[in-house]
């Protein structure tokens, strides 16, 4: 994945998108000119300003869903299951966008990642 | 079997009744892409994210998911006005070729699959029985894990014994 500004962003009223990385002094990352509908922007910014720590939320969400214990609980559920694996799907869709990695379908799992074992 | 007995057949059934298939599909829509200026700069394809098949008849197939308006306004004083929307088609084949196609609305951020009311009110909101059936069972099979007639009556819906489609 492409190195990022560590989160928490913040964006304020006039567009200015800040990093708030603890342990790092408060930084503008950049700015942004709004155009469209001025009733969205508000929450077209806290979307942006929340996309760095969402990303690492979902990697770690898709971590998760993928251990084997969970995976048999879902597939092992007839109202989650169908449902489960369409959402999981676009999920790794939308990460292996934002990542650049190629992150196998679920309920397989990246081997390489080994954040939850030991 | 004609139009009716097939819309109460997939809207009576469970959602174990049902076996799915993620992407591909192989069913495409293939639409415009434009740019600022309204000039058509190229095609974008997509597809429904899933197709299911009836597991008691297979000649009954059902594909859904693509998005139709992805943002669609809900008009107030409903509920759900106030917060983002989108419409997702819901194709209905027989022997393999398109049937009927119902148009399901997400409200509340991704919250519930509802039906899309003929017009929209705070409440009264008339909806059929089959087309509610056909609503549900997408919502369970496909849709967040909220719970489909609670958003049902929130947004002002009501079942009706009214004849559909």
């Amino acid at each position: 994945m492409p190195k990022y500004t560590p989160g928490p962003w913040r964006m304020n009223t006039s567009g200015e998108l800040w990093s708030y990385a603890r342990g790092n002094a408060p930084a503008q990352i950049g700015s942004m000119s709004w155009s469209g509908d001025a009733m969205e922007r508000q929450g077209n910014a806290q979307m942006i300003a929340a996309s760095a720590e969402l990303c690492e939320c979902l990697d770690e969400v898709m971590l998760l869903v993928s251990q084997p214990e969970v995976v048999g609980a879902i597939l092992g559920t007839d109202r989650l299951k169908t449902r489960a694996q369409m959402i999981l799907e676009n999920a790794r869709s939308v990460l292996s966008e934002v990542t650049g990695r190629d992150l196998p379908e679920w309920p397989r799992r990246d081997e390489s990642d080994t954040r939850l074992e030991g | 079997m004609d139009l009716q007995d097939y819309v109460k057949t997939v809207a009576d059934s469970d959602i174990g009744d049902w076996t799915p298939i993620l992407r591909p599909t192989y069913r495409h829509r293939f639409i415009p892409r434009k740019n600022a200026k309204d000039e058509v700069t190229g095609l974008a394809a997509d597809q429904h994210p899933l197709h299911l098949t009836f597991l008691h008849d297979i000649r009954i197939t059902l594909a859904y998911g693509m998005v139709d308006i992805a943002n669609y306004q809900i008009p107030s004083p409903n509920a759900f006005a106030s917060e983002n929307a989108r419409t997702h088609l819901l194709d209905c084949f027989w022997e393999g070729r398109l049937a009927f196609r119902e148009t399901l609305v997400n409200v509340g951020r991704n919250r519930c699959l509802l039906p899309l009311p003929e017009e929209w009110a705070e409440t009264g909101m008339e909806v059929p029985v089959l087309r509610y059936g056909l609503a549900r069972l997408i919502h369970d099979l496909a849709g967040p894990p909220t719970i489909f007639d609670e958003y049902f009556s929130m947004s002002g819906m009501q079942r009706v014994n009214r004849r559909w489609p």
